[in-house]
């Protein structure tokens, strides 16, 4: 044994000193930065040991082998190796103490782990079925907002926006598209959501009585059958909506509040609900809808809780930080970003604040304007949506009650009866079964935990029969067209998305339903055969019935492979491809004057996010009501100035953008598309903002014709016509246009109403507003059988629609199975665009007597037209 | 809760605790010296053992012995097995001595020579 071991601390206690010489110190300084770094201990510890531990540092210290300043070197080295790893252990001790304590006082233990378990399979069953890229709607328009900060269409949803560029910036090390990234977003968040169904059915079957394993068989049913409900899926693995953060705050909220009286009624966990659900207001209103079940709640079971002033002192300014996520639209919009709906910039940061603290009642007029869904103009909830002179009706509303139902249908068996869209084949029949057990699974609850139950119905009631109210609906999109046959009178697009959250709801009930099924008939199992055992029943059935009894859940995933088929998005390329597809269409620096949601946000998407094709201008017609719009297109189109780029922010409107000839398409580029190709000199909209606002509020019905001259275009548009400021914005840009900027149209009413159809030649996808095309009329320009222009079109550039709809249209994955269903029937018009550039095609082929042509886009316009068959 | 086999650390404090009540200073010492210094505990990972030790029955402390020698000595915590602890060291070490046989009748270790 070496010296400098002897004249360690056994030496001293082997000589049978009783203990080191207490006091003796080289000196306080490093006696006081260890005390100090005591306190990395956790406070029980410390309390009860750190006198020892100096005792022992101090002793330490004494010892000749740390004397000097190596020695110190070699002590401190020590005692810093000892620090780090054993005050990890003494807070994971801590931890797991106070754990432990909590689990010995908590009458229902909450099964966490599983419940991550279950989230965990969701999550890869969404990932499964992830679109790989945009979707239509609002798809494409999410996905760009979440990238370039940007501000969607009101409410803004600012809460969105910022966890999702959040996320997207957290997972950019992994290198996915930016499109997978937000998709996975959503997924991730109802992955989340269910992990706390899974805690909520468990809770309730615990206080029902249940034992352990009727708890977990309920709660993975109950998981099983939410998460694959066909809105539910369809809705997670795409993020069309911002939905999924709504879904989230429903189900941690239901959690918080359903384990409240389990806590002993701490108003902290109050004030815990009451901020996610205000802060879930600056996401969108759908997460509030949880409120009304809570105070239900609540007032069932310590109403006094209410009441308190602590519980106000706290919650107000909770409510106001939460609030304050509204101010990002408009520090944002000071900003000028890519996507700016509404335009909520503010003249002062107090009229900002007065806006979001008075939930757009005053203040900033702009933010107020998004905050409050202004330019919806909702009718009221007293009056028929498609004609608000009229009061709503009973027989409204029972339409739209039976659209409800209709939505309800769908959601566990969506594939039977496929395209029927009420009530269809032996769908219903599943509903039914799903509908009884839901029942079933409420009854418990209600028979045992009276205030858990009312909480349970009256959120289910608030998001089904509370939204149809408030919501009011002109008539679903697929019913009623035999007694409504106006466009006008329906909704543009299925709605079933508002409800998802309810129907996840009932699958929860439901697959506490089903094991409660199953545990009944394990019981009569149990009963049949009393010869068996001489010991006195049991209360819960014996183990062989219980697994007996065990397919019996495997009724959960029949909605899985029910579902599947209509819900999955994977190989889903449709909406990217529309959207390459329609942009390509279109000469460089081109206009192109587009309808709505789905031959936009898809182009945004690809533009701002692809970066591809930014030197198109995208003109979306509606938004040119607009004051705001027409500014941003103005803006977002005009010259650079020296020394500025567009490229310095990419995610701002700075001035015009430049093309990008590497990614055009070599047989475009061999087409001569980019000859002769120089930057515009201009704004595609040469108006000042005072006049911008002028039209912008400028409605009229014309008393006399209307003449619109542009370059050599010279049309008629006739007396009574309503000019909406889109015409007169249109018009504006066609005169300012027409012969320096190619101009084209998505199909569209609006060509006729300007009097353009003679001027209209279709170019794949669009139409390319040519000045004389008759003056072309021959080898390139075809005319079109006039019997069938109002499809087709009336003129056909043949070359450039053979060449774009043979050699640089995409067309990939579900689209070319014929077998993949076609699940949003709202949108098949976008098959048949395909369908009719392919029959345009045809015809101007047969025209010119090359019969082989003909038939082979025949033949592609009957794919196109299985594809929604 | 306990697990066996016990952990290095540990079973060298119980070990230490053998012969007698110790405070933490002499337990460092002794396991340092019986180890030639190959098992070096620092202040935090002792006492942490030990306070771990004490929640499982296996050591309980006892009043410091030493008589004081002014009104400002320091009392200290003293350390010693519980009958429990006795017993699960006493366990662990029969564990070891066979495992020690059956090196020696490998003729993995010597036979008594100390080689």
């Amino acid at each position: 044994m070496s010296d400098r071991r002897r004249s360690g601390p056994g030496s001293s206690a082997r000589r049978g000193r009783p203990g080191p010489p207490a006091g003796r110190t080289r000196g306080p300084i490093g006696t006081g930065i260890y005390s100090a770094l005591l306190r990395l201990y956790p406070t029980s510890f410390r309390e009860e040991l750190s006198a020892e531990m100096l005792v022992v540092f101090r002793c330490l210290r004494t010892e000749p082998r740390y004397g000097g300043a190596a020695g110190s070197v070699r002590l401190w080295w020590r005692i810093l190796g000892d620090l780090v790893p054993s005050a990890a252990r003494a807070w994971f001790d801590c931890f797991r103490a106070a754990r432990t304590a909590r689990r010995a006082a908590d009458p229902y233990p909450p099964p966490y782990g599983e419940a991550v378990l279950a989230g965990g399979v969701v999550w890869l069953l969404y990932v499964a079925t992830l679109a790989p890229s945009i979707g239509f709607w609002d798809s494409g328009e999410y996905v760009t907002v979440a990238h370039v900060l940007g501000i969607p269409h009101p409410p803004g949803s600012a809460l969105f926006v910022i966890l999702a560029r959040a996320w997207e910036v957290a997972l950019s090390p992994l290198g996915l598209p930016v499109a997978v990234v937000v998709n996975l977003f959503g997924a991730t968040s109802s992955a989340a959501a269910h992990a706390f169904w899974f805690l909520v059915a468990d809770r309730v079957l615990a206080g029902a009585g249940g034992d352990r394993s009727l708890r977990r068989a309920g709660a993975w049913a109950a998981v099983i059958l939410s998460a694959t409900a066909f809105t539910v899926w369809s809705q997670s693995n795409l993020n069309e909506k911002v939905y999924a953060i709504s879904f989230i705050t429903v189900a941690l909220g239901s959690w918080l509040v359903v384990r409240w009286p389990d806590g002993g009624y701490d108003p902290r966990r109050l004030l815990l609900i009451g901020y996610l659900l205000v802060l879930s207001t600056t996401n969108h209103l759908m997460g509030v809808l949880a409120a009304p079940a809570i105070v239900v709640f609540v007032l069932m079971t310590r109403p006094r809780a209410l009441v308190s002033p602590r519980l106000w002192a706290g919650a107000v300014p909770l409510a106001a930080i939460a609030l304050s996520a509204h101010l990002f639209l408009p520090i944002r919009a000071e900003l000028d970003p890519l996507v700016l709906e509404g335009a909520p910039a503010c003249e002062s940061m107090g009229a900002a604040v007065a806006s979001v603290y008075t939930l757009g009642a005053g203040g900033c007029e702009a933010l107020s304007a998004v905050l409050t869904r202004e330019q919806y103009g909702k009718p009221s909830l007293l009056a028929d949506p498609t004609n608000p002179s009229l009061p709503r009706s009973p027989a409204l509303f029972a339409s739209q009650l039976l659209n409800y139902l209709q939505y309800f249908d769908w959601q566990w068996a969506r594939s039977i009866s496929g395209h029927d869209p009420v009530l269809g084949g032996a769908r219903p029949l599943v509903t039914l079964v799903m509908i009884l057990l839901g029942f079933v699974g409420f009854r418990r609850a209600w028979r045992h935990d009276r205030a858990l139950a009312a909480y349970l119905v009256v959120l289910f009631a608030t998001l089904s029969l509370g939204l149809v109210v408030y919501l009011n609906f002109r008539y679903g999109w697929s019913i009623g067209w035999d007694r409504f046959p106006l466009v006008e009178q329906h909704e543009v697009r299925e709605r079933d998305y508002f409800f998802f959250i309810g129907f996840s709801l009932w699958g929860v009930l439901a697959g506490i339903g089903l094991a409660l099924g199953r545990e009944r008939l394990a019981g009569w199992i149990s009963k049949r055969k009393p010869l068996a055992s001489t010991s006195p029943p049991s209360p819960v059935p014996e183990r062989g019935p219980r697994l007996l009894t065990l397919p019996v859940l495997g009724l959960a995933l029949i909605p899985l492979a029910l579902n599947g088929p209509w819900a999955s998005r994977s190989d889903d390329w449709t909406a990217r491809d529309w959207a390459y597809n329609v942009l390509m269409s279109v000469e460089p620096y081109g206009i192109l004057v587009t309808n709505g949601d789905n031959d936009s946000f898809p182009l945004w998407y690809l533009q701002k996010v692809e970066r591809l094709r930014e030197d198109v201008t995208v003109v979306l017609t509606p938004y040119l009501n607009t004051g705001w719009y027409p500014r941003q297109i103005r803006d977002l189109t005009r010259p650079c100035p020296p020394g500025v780029a567009a490229a310095d922010d990419p995610t701002r409107i700075i001035c015009q953008r430049p093309l990008d000839p590497q990614r055009f398409p070599a047989r475009l580029v061999a087409a001569g598309i980019l000859d002769d190709v120089r930057p515009p000199e201009d704004s595609i909209l040469p108006l000042g903002d005072d006049e911008i606002e002028r039209i912008a509020s400028a409605v009229f019905v014309s008393r006399d014709d209307l003449r619109l001259q542009a370059g050599r275009i010279d049309t008629i548009i006739p007396a009574g016509t309503t000019i909406l400021p889109q015409d007169s914005f249109i018009t504006a840009i066609l005169r300012a246009n027409v012969g320096r900027r190619p101009i084209h149209f998505m199909p569209s009413s609006i060509l006729d109403k300007l009097g353009l159809t003679p001027h209209a030649v279709r170019q794949g996808l669009t139409y390319r507003l040519e000045e004389a095309p008759w003056e072309d009329a021959g080898d390139a320009i075809v005319p079109l059988a006039p019997e069938f222009a109002a499809a087709l079109g009336t003129w056909i550039d043949l070359p450039r629609t053979d060449t774009l709809l043979e050699e640089v249209y995409l067309r990939r994955g579900r689209v070319t199975d014929p077998n993949a269903p076609w699940a949003d029937p709202a949108n098949v018009t976008i098959p048949m665009h395909y369908v009719y550039a392919h029959w345009a095609a045809a015809q101007a082929w047969g025209m010119k007597g090359d019969e082989w042509r003909a038939a082979r886009h025949v033949d592609r316009a009957e794919m196109w037209r299985r594809v929604v068959e | 809760m306990l697990s066996m086999p016990l952990t290095h650390a540990v079973f060298h404090i119980l070990l230490s605790l053998g012969d007698g009540p110790k405070h933490g200073y002499a337990i460092m010492g002794e396991v340092e010296e019986r180890t030639d210094g190959a098992l070096r505990l620092g202040p935090g990972t002792l006492y942490g053992a030990l306070r771990r030790l004490r929640g499982q029955g296996l050591i309980e402390e006892v009043e410091d012995p030493r008589v004081p020698q002014s009104p400002d000595d320091e009392r200290r915590r003293y350390y010693r097995l519980t009958g429990v602890g006795r017993a699960v060291a006493t366990a662990e070490a029969s564990r070891l001595q066979q495992l020690v046989e059956v090196a020696r009748r490998k003729r993995l270790l010597g036979l008594g020579d100390g080689t």
